[in-house]
């Protein structure tokens, strides 16, 4: 069917449908105006129109699923404890059988058919060498901490000696192998990053207004030199995301505080004028791919209420220049 | 929240001049390879739009009445390798440019001339993208790692993504952990766990959100919802035969949840805070949507581009009964 397309008033797209008139908007224009909203503050500081904080919502964690052969049940879940970990730092593995399909909460149906499971893991770099092999567990002792309740868990505390070069990251590739007595098998993977930061936050925050923007300062030592990723968001002491800031410096050896800019006309914009929670805030050492992520503080520090008249106000002063970057 | 098209050319439409918005050159950016031909190769970079008679390319572009470049790169790389990312940006810059492609097409107004550009990719080409339009700016976490990303944002309109691999694929998991399960991934691209297959795991510590802000422009995503026997038993929700929709449509939350058109994630609950919108699904398979070799049903998806009777058309609702990706891409410009 060709596709009678015209551009009508209003910058709609009309398409010939045979279920119903079904109409596109104009996607250019869609695109230019979200440009332009987008624009409205720079890169480095940009408000927050979400429910869920994203700094936190990027360390969620995915649960792998491998279903078994043609899709069939159980399928072999696995996941790790965090997204990365440093040297000296135990991650915890996790793996369950699962009906993905299903309502039905069937371990016990699945115990009952095939008898217990026994789960390995063989955890590789992301070059193939082997760095442990580990045995899962669901007998209730150690890390797991319920006996039969169908999570199985291991853990694995990351031997310094074998973590990435300072400042540098490592992926590494948990292959899961789950055994039925009936021999039956599922394989399947999960994974986490092996970092190895050469900068970390101390936990110690301060305040400034510069330049018309709050400046949240965040101290860190760094151990070797390099640049850096500082990335926090600003909540209402509800919990609600407002914004969020990103910079990024190279750095030398030592004690630094690193300025995390939140726009000023921002702060006016979102009427931001009582404390605000710094919910979350993490660094990370960017001197290659993978970065070397660092973890992530929550709730570290309360900014004060804000003078607003000491903020830039594009009204009053359009010289100010949201665009010129503040 | 929840953020539309249509509200926000309400809101702002009234500013921009239709000149602005004359036909863009069209930029395509293939998948994942499980060699280095596309790189080496530009006929098969260009083939990889086709299937037979039917050209993707040819018909996105109107019987090539609309400039196009077509981008080869290594796809056997990491999204974020120099041979992908870096490669795949510089030979845009030189599209903008109005440099021609290993096969003599250009875009025939540059960017100084005051042309625009649209990108359209497939599959591992949205995270290729993804990589490079979030970190196009200073402050990024990879600023301009291995090529002139910054350029790159500041040059081109828009993504369209077709079925992006945004937050990896189960298939890359199953194959990664050894897993052959009948589920057919001999099938597709994800054939063996190779340096690209490891890298869309949907293991967050290889997702490109983990090494990326906001895309600097808007990423607009359709994706195909038509299953590839074996394959889609084995993937979450709705797919299409190689990625779930949760990648597809570039979901927050974890990468292997279940979705299908009526509950696919809205604008507001995407994997960066801004910058990708949905556009509708197909009833095509991981390949049929890069070739144009299946006009089939399409249908809207919640917060989708696709209006009825004035009003957002209800998700899942049948919005065309015969139309590929292809045809939908050359009726969005």
């Amino acid at each position: 069917m060709r596709i009678i397309a015209s551009l009508i008033a209003g910058g709609l797209m009309t398409a010939t449908a045979s279920a119903q008139t079904a109409t596109l908007p104009d996607l250019a224009a869609h695109a230019a105006a979200s440009a332009a909203e987008q624009a409205r503050y720079p890169a480095w500081s940009q408000p927050l129109q979400v429910d869920s904080d994203p700094i936190l919502s990027a360390r969620e964690i995915s649960i792998q699923s491998v279903r078994g052969p043609n899709g069939e049940a159980p399928a072999l879940q696995a996941w790790a404890s965090t997204v990365a970990a440093q040297p000296g730092e135990t991650i915890e593995l996790f793996a369950q059988l699962a009906w993905l399909d299903t309502e039905q909460s069937p371990w016990d149906q699945l115990r009952g058919a095939t008898g217990d499971w026994s789960i390995t893991a063989e955890l590789v770099t992301e070059s193939g060498q082997p760095l442990a092999s580990l045995d899962y567990t669901d007998s209730g002792r150690g890390l797991d901490t319920v006996a039969g309740d169908g999570v199985f868990t291991t853990a694995l505390t990351l031997d310094p000696t074998k973590a990435p070069p300072l400042g540098q990251a490592s992926s590494v590739l948990v292959r899961l192998t789950a055994t039925a007595p009936d021999g039956s098998v599922r394989k399947g993977s999960t994974g986490f990053l092996y970092s190895n930061p050469a900068a970390e936050l101390t936990g110690k925050f301060r305040q400034r207004i510069e330049d018309g923007h709050l400046v949240v300062l965040a101290e860190a030592t760094v151990a070797a030199p390099g640049r850096v990723h500082l990335e926090g968001s600003l909540a209402d002491l509800a919990g609600q995301p407002q914004a969020i800031a990103q910079t990024a410096e190279v750095l030398s050896p030592g004690m630094h505080w690193i300025p995390l800019r939140f726009h000023g006309q921002l702060i006016r914009d979102l009427g931001l004028v009582d404390a605000l929670r710094l919910r979350a805030i993490t660094l990370r050492s960017t001197q290659g791919m993978p970065n070397a992520i660092g973890p992530v503080l929550t709730d570290a520090f309360v900014v004060a209420p804000l003078p607003l008249d000491q903020l830039v106000d594009d009204k009053a002063d359009p010289a100010s220049g949201l665009l010129a970057g503040g | 929240m929840k953020r539309t098209l249509g509200a926000l050319i309400v809101c702002c439409g009234s500013i921009m001049s239709w000149e602005a918005f004359a036909a863009p050159c069209l930029i395509f950016i293939h998948g994942k390879q499980t060699d280095t031909n596309t790189l080496t190769s530009w006929t098969a970079a260009r083939d990889y739009w086709k299937n037979g008679s039917d050209d993707f390319i040819q018909t996105a572009t109107k019987n090539f009445a609309t400039d196009y470049y077509v981008v080869g790169y290594n796809g056997s790389q990491a999204y974020w390798d120099a041979d992908a990312a870096g490669h795949v940006a510089n030979e845009i810059v030189a599209a903008t440019n109005g440099t021609a492609d290993g096969g003599g097409n250009s875009c025939g107004t540059t960017y100084a001339q005051g042309g625009s550009f649209w990108i359209v990719a497939h599959s591992m080409g949205n995270t290729v993208m993804d990589f490079i339009l979030g970190n196009n700016d200073s402050s990024d976490p990879n600023y301009n790692y291995n090529g002139p990303y910054d350029t790159v944002a500041s040059r081109i309109s828009l993504s369209i993504s077709l079925s992006g691999a945004h937050r990896g694929s189960e298939g890359a998991d199953a194959v990664c952990g050894q897993s052959s399960g009948g589920c057919n991934w001999a099938a597709s691209w994800i054939q063996s766990c190779d340096t690209a297959t490891y890298w869309l795991r949907s293991s967050e510590d290889v997702q490109v959100r983990a090494f990326s802000s906001a895309p600097a422009k808007n990423v607009y995503l359709t994706g195909g919802y038509e299953a590839i026997f074996g394959a889609s038993a084995c993937l979450s929700g709705e797919d299409d035969g190689v990625v779930q929709y949760a990648s597809i449509y570039a979901c927050n939350g974890s990468a292997t949840t279940s979705y299908d058109n009526s509950d696919a994630c809205g604008n507001g609950s995407k994997q960066e805070v801004s910058g990708f919108y949905n556009l509708d699904a197909a009833h095509e398979d991981h390949s049929d949507i890069r070739d144009a070799s299946d006009s089939d049903t399409r249908r809207a998806i919640p917060d989708g581009i696709w209006t009825c009777s004035g009003s957002a058309c209800s998700p899942n609702t049948v919005v065309q009964s015969s139309m590929t990706s292809a045809e939908f891409v050359s009726i969005l410009y």
